[in-house]
């Protein structure tokens, strides 16, 4: 029983530490894009999360910024340290993927030319995810 | 049955009339109790040890008495003084083998460079530090409280 107990909370830690070694090989893409328009319009990112690492681990954005075309800060098309998700964290499993979506605010004088980077395929993002396994949190590129 | 296998099944079956027995059951007993109570401290050290990355029903207050409990068993296991007192030292080296090796797994496994062993400095710090005022001081404290709880139910 006691060894049962022990051997548990071990394998259950060292697949965490494995995936905290491994945090990198984390996949962050945006898959969608999405102009609301209106007096305060906003781009909704919908973007896929994939885990391959052997413990879950949860996300959420931090630094992310829709672009147009690279990344630069003449192309920004969303206004900077407004992107949010309005879902809350989002746990991944281990070895699974999920849906994060992010909104971030865009000047009103950016929607004609953010919906043409969004037709035309140009919208990129770029940014960091905050990345948490167990009580250890990291950025993660995207 | 050799006298070798003979021995080594009493051992595991009944390490406490093996704790008595013939010099090669004693030696027997010393072993097995030894690496079982050394692999429990041993893994529960190391979820102490990374208490950040632990689930959350694996506190340290519970790895703690796991900890302890596995020096406890080394004297309730092997009865005999002499026996126990090898056992214990069985644990002690065990334990440490172990949590060296569980430091060591990660960076092997996933083939992460340690720029010839100095990435893993501050690693074995760690694990000496758990050794040395965690896992070897709690399980001794465990094999002291049940040689008194021994005393007490004699």
């Amino acid at each position: 029983m006691l060894i049962a107990v022990s051997a548990a909370a071990f394998v259950a830690t060292a697949s965490a530490q494995l995936a905290w070694h491994e945090r990198d090989a984390i996949g962050i893409d945006a898959t969608e894009y999405r102009l609301d328009g209106g007096d305060n319009p906003t781009v909704t990112v919908t973007m896929t999360v994939s885990n391959p690492t052997t413990a879950a681990v949860t996300v959420r954005p931090s630094a992310v910024i829709v672009y147009d075309g690279r990344v630069s800060e003449a192309t920004e098309l969303t206004v900077p340290r407004t992107a949010r998700a309005p879902n809350g964290d989002r746990t991944v499993p281990a070895g699974g993927t999920a849906t994060v979506t992010v909104v971030a605010d865009i000047e009103s004088g950016m929607v004609d030319r953010t919906a043409a980077a969004i037709e035309s395929g140009d919208a990129l993002v770029s940014g960091t995810f905050s990345v948490t396994i167990g009580e250890r949190s990291a950025s993660v590129d995207v | 049955m050799s006298e070798s296998r003979s021995a080594i099944v009493t051992a595991a079956t009944r390490p406490a009339a093996a704790s008595f027995g013939t010099v090669r059951e004693r030696y027997a007993a010393a072993l097995i109790v030894g690496c079982l109570a050394g692999a429990l401290g041993a893994m529960a050290t190391y979820v102490l040890r990374l208490q950040s990355l632990a689930p959350s029903w694996a506190g340290d207050g519970a790895m703690a008495a796991l900890v302890l409990a596995s020096g406890m068993l080394v004297k309730l296991l092997c009865e005999q003084l002499r026996t126990s007192l090898s056992a214990l030292a069985v644990a002690t080296v065990v334990g440490a083998a172990l949590a060296f090796a569980a430091a060591v797994a990660p960076y092997l496994l996933l083939n992460i460079s340690t720029l010839g062993g100095l990435a893993l400095l501050p690693v074995f710090r760690d694990v000496i530090t758990f050794l040395v005022f965690g896992q070897v001081p709690l399980q001794v404290t465990g094999y002291l409280m049940a040689i008194v709880y021994d005393g007490a139910t004699a």
